[in-house]
């Protein structure tokens, strides 16, 4: 684009006319590829595993957001998805068995509850909220 | 007849006394019971308070405890085919390791050596009973008793742990980590109890 401009014959007018042109469809092409990319991580989140507890227990986060559990406890730990709260109820092992001072990331698109599979009474809810 | 009916008066007085005497030993044998039971409360007390648990005896029920779950745990997975029951059975295992070797490298640091005490002996001699129990079991009959046994045992645990174990740890770090299994206890309960209403 700059070698472009430095060529040019800045003395007829309807070529530098044409310049602004191009460099403003550039950008608006450029803004509208912005737009369909997917969600890039926005804000990274730490939700702490500790006494049994997911803490917090509840989240809520935009979509695109990084969430990571990090456990703090002495024995290991799960996230299993117990799915969409309104679609279905299916469990779904989202992480690996976390040992201790072990960690888990992941990119969040839509809201779910979970549990740690290991240790049924330990519950989670992550809730997307409109950006 | 005025003889018969004399007799018969007699007999009826000498059963009413007798009745007052029974009632009255009844009273005394209460009265001699709750004096009893007072004393034996009494002498308890004392005998608790000579005997208080100390760090050492603290630190054997915590891995005579752990031992015992990790025990049954293993039976479970031997003997159970209910993918549940096994699941939880290496729950069991898996955790109860853990704390047993939080607490073994505690006592280590503190340089306590576990003495045993009557608790413990009491548990190890449940705990025999209840495994000679499980292995002559099978099916839905060894999961049921399995896991009802484990509601139980967790319950028992978490009441030593709050009422006798935490009060009396001298030592601070000691008393920690009791407060800091104590969730893992509980969460383990909740486990059995909806394992327990499902089969």
């Amino acid at each position: 684009m700059f070698k472009l401009a430095s060529k040019m014959n800045w003395n007829k007018p309807y070529l530098f006319g044409l310049f602004i042109f191009m460099v403003s469809f550039a950008n608006l092409l450029h803004s509208n590829s912005s737009a369909s990319e997917p969600a890039k991580i926005k804000t990274k989140h730490i939700i702490v595993i500790s006494q049994f507890e997911f803490v917090p227990a509840k989240l809520e986060v935009k979509q695109g957001d990084m969430i990571t559990w990090v456990n703090k406890d002495f024995a290991p730990h799960n996230i299993t998805s117990i799915g969409n709260i309104s679609v279905n109820k299916n469990l779904t092992k989202l992480s690996p068995d976390l040992l201790s001072e072990n960690e888990y990331s992941m990119t969040i698109s839509e809201s779910f509850d979970y549990l740690c599979g290991l240790h049924p009474s330990m519950k989670g809810q992550i809730i997307v909220i409109k950006n | 007849m005025l003889t018969h009916k004399n007799q018969k008066l007699s007999s009826y007085k000498t059963g009413l006394a007798n009745r007052k005497r029974k009632s009255s030993i009844t009273k005394n044998i209460f009265a001699v019971g709750s004096i009893l039971t007072l004393l034996t409360g009494c002498v308890n007390a004392t005998t608790e308070k000579e005997n208080a648990l100390t760090d050492a005896n603290i630190a054997a029920i915590v891995v005579g405890a752990n031992n015992i779950d990790i025990s049954a745990g293993e039976i479970a997975l031997a003997r159970s085919n209910n993918p549940e029951i096994k699941k939880f059975a290496q729950t069991m295992i898996t955790d109860h390791t853990a704390v047993l070797n939080a607490a073994v490298a505690l006592v280590t640091k503190l340089g306590v050596t576990p003495v045993n005490n009557s608790l413990v002996a009491t548990l190890s001699e449940q705990s025999m009973q209840h495994e000679a129990k499980l292995k002559t079991l099978s099916g839905s009959e060894f999961d049921k008793t399995y896991i009802n046994h484990e509601v139980s045992y967790h319950k028992t645990v978490i009441g030593v742990i709050e009422e006798q174990l935490i009060p009396a740890a001298q030592n601070q770090e000691l008393k920690d980590t009791l407060i800091s299994v104590l969730p893992a206890f509980k969460a383990h309960l909740q486990h059995c109890q909806m394992i327990q209403s499902r089969i």
